[in-house]
C-alpha cells in the first residue's frame, strides 16, 4: 500500500512538474503585448563591441557610436551631436551629447569615449582590416597623441594622413561603440568584460547560452524610446525548425540573407498571416580571376567567362529570382560605383571570337578548345560545405563546356579553401563583396593587402601598382571629385581587365507574422533595425 | 581485475588520439585560432599565438603538459569564447542531453520490451508482420526527416507540443520519440530474436511438461533470460543515446552535447572537439566496464570463465 501510494505520489509530482513548466514553454516568463520573438540561428555569444565575437544584431541593441549611417549613406549625429573635420581632413574634432548615461549608471563623456578608443587601439592587430586604426597607431607611433580629451563633452580624432570612410568606420557596429569603462578588465577589452552595458535603447536582461536571451527597453534612454518593450531572441540552428516555429507562432521575425533560403521566402512572403520584404543589393556574389594563371593572364580568355557567364540564368534558376543577376563588381547604389560600366552581356558568340583570337581554337575530334595541342582546362575551387557555390560551380561547368572550357570543378574542406585562396594557389575562386556600407572602401582596400586572395589574383596586372595608390589615393582624397576619379579608375580597370566575373548581387531578406509592423532594413546587412518595429 | 587494469591502457590511448588531432589535422590551429576570432593571421600574430598556446614545444612534451591539466581538469578555453572554458562548455551543455538521453531510454525500455516478447510469442501473426514493417521503416528512415514530421503534426496540427527549445520537460518529448524510434527497432528485433532462440531450448519444453501457465513461463522465465542477452547492448546504448544527439539537437534546439560538438567542428575550435572525443570515449570505456561487472553479478559463470581464462 505504502508503495503505491509512493508511485501515486511521484506521478502526480511528475505530471504538476511538467505542467508548472508549461508556462515558460516558449521561453518568456511574462508575455508582453509589445514583444517580439526574434530567432537567431546561434547564441548571441560574447557581445563585447570591441572584439569581433558577438552577434551583431544584439551588440547593435546595446551598444551605440558617434555617428549613424543612414540609408541613404549619409552621416548624422548619435552620440556626438556635431563634429568639425580641421587639418585638411586629418582631425576630427566631436562634440559630445551631455545627457548619455551607460547601463550602468556611468556618466557618457569625453573621458569614457577616450577610454574605449585607447582600449581598441590597445589591441590594434586584431583590427587589421580597418584603415583608420592604421592612421591612429601612426600618430601613436611619432609620439603624439591619437585621441584627446579636449573638454567635459569634446573629443578630437588625430590621423596621419586624411581618410575619408573614417565616419563610416565609427558607424558601423564594431569595433567603435562604447561601453562603460566600469565594465573594462584592468583598463582594457581585449580580455573581455565584465558586463555588457552599453547606452543603447535596450539592456541585455538574460542570456541563456545556446537557448534564448531576453533585451528589454532601458527605462533611461536618452533618445525616442522603441515601442517593443522586450526583445526575446531565440536559438534555432535549423532552417526547417524555424520556419516551423514562425508558423506555429513561436517566433515573429526570421530576418538575413542566411536565414532565409530563397524557396522558403517566397512560399511564406505569399502566404496568409505572413509577410516578406527584400532589401536593395547589398553584396556582390564573384568570381574571383587569377591574372597570373597560365591561361587566364590574357585578358581575352578572362572577358570570354564573362561573356559566356549567363548570370540571369543564375539568378532566375539557383536563386529563385532572389538575388538578381551582376552586371559589376558593385551595384550601382554603392558609392561612387555607379559610373556607367559597360555590362558583358551574355554572349556565346561573343566568348568564342575572344577565344579563338586568344589562340584557343576548336580542333576536330575534340571535346574541348585548344593551344600547343593543350586542353583549355581552368579549375575552380570551391568551399566544399557552401551547396550555392557547388549548384554555380556545376552550372558554370556544363555552360563553359558548350563552347569548348573545361572547367575543372573542386570543392574543398573550408579551411584548406581559404588558404588556398589567401596564398594565390588558384585559377577562379568564388569571392563575396563586404557589402555596404563598408564596400567600396574596405574591399577595395583589402585588395592592397597580402594576405587577401584579390591582391594575389591582380598581380599579373601590368598596372597593379598603379590600382594600389588610386585605391590609397581615393582613401586620402578630401576633394569629392577627384576621389570619385580615383574609384572609377579603378573600379574600370578591373571591369576592363575582367578580374571579377560578378554573379549576383545578395539581398537582404525578412519574412515575419503580420502582426509585426514597420520591418525595414539599415544600410548595413548585419543589423536588424527591431527598434523601428512595433506589434500590431 | 584484469578487466580493470585493462582500461588504464584504453584511456591512455584515449587521450593520446584526443591530443594527436591538433597535430595530425592539415591546417595550423595557431592559424585556425587566429581565423576564427577574424584576426588577419599575420606571421608575427601565428607566432605570438603559437607561443601562447605552447606550439612551439615538441610534442611529447605538450602531451604530457596537457595530460598534467587534464589530471587538474583544466581542458583549456574555447577558442571561439576564449572565456568559457572546455569543462566548464562540457558541463553546461551535459544535463539537456541527459535529459533527453534518459526519456528516450525509458521510452525504448517501455516499448521495446512488450512488443519484442509480444512479436516472440505471436510469431508470424498479423501483429508480428505489422511489427516488423514498422521495425523496418523506422530504421530505414532518418532521424532528421522523422524529428520534422514529428513536429510538424504534434506541433503545428494538433497544438499538443512546442516545436523546439529546452524551456520544459515537454520541449524533451518530440525528441526523445525522435531519438528513442530507432533503438527501439533495435531492441524489439534483438529481444524478439533472442525470445525465439530461448524458446527452442529444453528448459521451456521441461516448464510445459510440469503443466506451468504459459503467461508464467513467459514473464517469469523467458523475459528474464532473454533481457540477460540484451544488457550489454543495452548499456552501450547508454552511450550511444548520449552521442547519437547530433542531429536531433540541431532540429530541435535543444543545448546540449551533440550541438556543442556540432558548432565546435565547424568553428574549428579544436579544444572543444578534444574534450568531446575525451568525454565520449572514457564514457564508453566506463559504461563499458560497469556492463561487464553487471553481466558477472546476474551470471556468475562468466566470473569462472574470467578466472579460467
Amino acid at each position: 500500500m505504502l508503495l503505491k501510494n509512493k508511485w501515486i505520489a511521484s506521478s502526480l509530482l511528475a505530471i504538476s512538474l511538467m505542467l508548472g513548466s508549461t508556462t515558460t514553454a516558449t521561453g518568456n516568463d511574462v508575455t508582453l503585448k509589445n514583444q517580439l520573438t526574434y530567432v537567431n540561428y546561434r547564441d548571441i555569444r560574447d557581445l563585447n563591441p570591441h572584439l569581433y565575437s558577438g552577434e551583431l544584431f544584439a551588440q547593435n541593441l546595446l551598444f551605440e557610436s558617434l555617428v549613424k549611417i543612414e540609408n541613404d549613406g549619409s552621416y548624422t549625429p548619435w552620440l556626438a551631436k556635431s563634429w568639425e573635420i580641421k587639418d585638411k581632413g586629418k582631425t576630427y574634432v566631436f562634440q559630445l551629447r551631455d545627457d548619455v548615461y551607460f547601463h550602468d549608471g556611468e556618466k557618457f563623456n569625453a573621458k569614457a569615449a577616450k577610454a574605449n578608443f585607447d582600449a581598441i587601439l590597445d589591441n590594434s592587430k586584431r583590427h587589421g582590416w580597418l584603415e583608420s586604426i592604421r592612421l591612429m597607431i601612426e600618430v601613436e607611433k611619432s609620439g603624439k597623441k591619437a585621441i584627446e580629451v579636449t573638454g567635459e563633452y569634446e573629443l578630437t580624432l588625430h590621423l596621419a594622413s586624411a581618410y575619408y570612410p573614417l565616419l563610416t568606420e565609427l558607424g558601423v557596429t564594431r569595433p567603435f561603440r562604447f561601453i562603460s569603462p566600469k565594465s573594462f578588465k584592468d583598463g582594457i577589452t581585449k580580455n573581455g568584460v565584465t558586463k555588457m552595458s552599453g547606452t543603447g535603447p535596450y539592456i541585455l536582461k538574460s542570456n541563456k547560452i545556446d537557448e534564448y536571451s531576453v533585451f528589454v527597453t532601458n527605462d533611461k534612454y536618452w533618445g525616442k524610446k522603441p515601442k517593443i518593450e522586450k526583445i526575446v531572441a531565440k536559438v534555432i540552428p535549423d532552417e526547417q525548425t524555424r520556419l516551423l516555429a514562425l508558423e506555429n507562432g513561436e517566433i515573429d521575425l526570421i530576418f538575413g540573407p542566411n536565414m532565409i533560403s530563397a524557396e522558403a521566402y517566397n512560399i511564406y512572403s505569399n502566404k496568409s498571416g505572413f509577410k516578406g520584404i527584400m532589401s536593395e543589393p547589398v553584396s556582390t556574389r564573384m568570381l574571383l580571376l587569377n591574372t597570373t594563371n597560365h591561361i587566364l593572364k590574357d585578358v581575352r580568355v578572362r572577358q570570354a567567362l564573362s561573356y559566356a557567364t549567363d548570370k540571369v540564368k543564375i539568378s532566375k534558376g539557383l536563386f529563385d529570382g532572389i538575388e538578381s543577376p551582376a552586371d559589376t563588381l558593385m551595384s550601382k547604389n554603392t558609392p561612387y560605383s555607379d559610373i556607367g560600366l559597360k555590362p558583358y552581356e551574355f554572349s556565346f558568340e561573343k566568348a568564342k571570337k575572344l577565344l579563338d583570337e586568344a589562340g584557343w581554337e576548336k580542333v576536330d575530334g575534340k571535346k574541348y578548345r585548344q593551344k600547343d595541342g593543350k586542353d583549355l582546362e581552368i579549375i575552380l575551387n570551391y568551399d566544399a560545405n557552401k551547396v550555392t557555390d557547388n549548384n554555380i560551380a556545376e552550372f558554370l561547368q556544363s555552360q563553359y563546356a558548350k563552347i569548348g572550357i573545361h572547367l575543372n570543378i573542386k570543392g574543398e574542406e573550408e579551411q584548406a579553401f581559404r588558404d588556398r585562396q589567401k596564398a594565390g594557389n588558384f585559377a577562379i575562386t568564388f569571392n563575396i563583396g563586404w557589402g555596404i556600407p563598408y564596400d567600396p572602401q574596405s574591399f577595395l582596400g583589402g585588395m592592397t593587402k597580402p594576405v587577401y586572395g584579390d591582391y594575389m589574383a591582380q598581380q599579373g596586372l601590368s598596372n597593379k601598382k598603379e590600382l594600389d595608390e588610386h585605391i590609397l589615393a581615393a582613401f586620402k582624397s578630401v576633394d569629392e571629385g577627384k576621389r570619385q576619379k580615383h574609384y572609377k579608375y579603378v573600379l574600370e580597370t578591373l571591369h576592363n581587365q575582367a578580374v571579377y566575373l560578378p554573379l549576383t548581387y545578395k539581398r537582404n531578406r525578412a519574412i515575419f507574422n503580420e502582426k509585426v509592423k514597420g520591418v525595414s532594413f539599415n544600410i548595413s546587412q548585419f543589423e536588424v533595425p527591431m527598434e523601428k518595429m512595433n506589434i500590431e | 581485475m584484469k578487466r580493470l587494469f585493462l582500461t588504464i591502457p584504453m584511456l591512455f590511448s584515449i587521450t593520446f588520439i584526443a591530443f594527436s588531432l591538433t597535430t595530425f589535422i592539415p591546417s595550423d590551429p595557431a592559424e585556425v585560432a587566429l581565423r576564427v576570432n577574424e584576426i588577419i593571421p599575420t606571421a608575427e600574430a601565428i607566432e605570438e599565438i603559437r607561443i601562447e598556446l605552447g606550439m612551439d614545444k615538441p610534442f611529447l612534451i605538450r602531451y604530457a603538459n596537457w595530460l598534467n591539466d587534464l589530471f587538474h581538469l583544466d581542458l583549456g578555453n574555447s577558442y571561439i569564447n576564449n572565456n568559457r572554458t572546455v569543462i566548464g562548455e562540457i558541463a553546461r551543455s551535459l544535463p539537456a542531453t541527459l535529459t533527453l538521453a534518459f526519456f528516450a531510454f525509458i521510452i525504448v525500455i517501455v516499448v521495446s520490451i512488450p512488443i519484442g516478447v509480444l512479436s516472440a510469442v505471436y510469431k508470424d501473426s498479423y501483429f508480428d508482420k505489422i511489427i516488423r514493417l514498422i521495425v523496418f521503416i523506422a530504421t530505414a528512415m532518418p532521424n532528421y526527416w522523422m524529428g520534422l514530421l514529428l513536429m510538424w503534426l504534434f506541433a503545428l496540427e494538433f497544438k499538443l507540443l512546442p516545436t523546439s527549445g529546452a524551456t520544459s520537460l515537454l520541449h524533451f518529448i518530440l525528441p526523445a520519440i525522435t531519438l528513442s524510434l530507432n533503438f527501439i527497432a533495435l531492441y524489439v528485433r534483438l529481444i524478439r530474436n533472442s525470445m525465439l532462440d530461448k524458446m527452442k531450448e529444453d528448459f521451456v519444453f521441461y516448464l510445459n511438461v510440469r503443466g506451468i501457465k504459459q503467461i508464467s513461463i513467459i514473464l517469469k522465465h523467458l523475459v528474464k533470460n532473454s533481457l540477460q542477452t540484451s544488457i550489454n547492448a543495452l548499456g552501450m546504448s547508454i552511450v550511444l543515446l548520449i552521442a547519437g544527439t547530433f542531429v536531433i539537437e540541431n532540429i530541435f534546439a535543444i543545448p546540449g552535447i551533440g550541438r556543442l560538438c556540432i558548432s565546435s567542428i565547424f568553428n574549428r575550435d579544436y579544444p572543444m572537439i578534444q574534450g568531446y572525443i575525451l568525454m565520449m570515449g572514457f564514457l564508453f570505456v566506463f559504461v563499458n566496464l560497469i556492463v561487464d561487472i553487471i553481466q558477472v553479478y546476474l551470471d556468475p559463470r562468466l566470473k569462472k570463465g574470467v578466472k579460467g581464462l
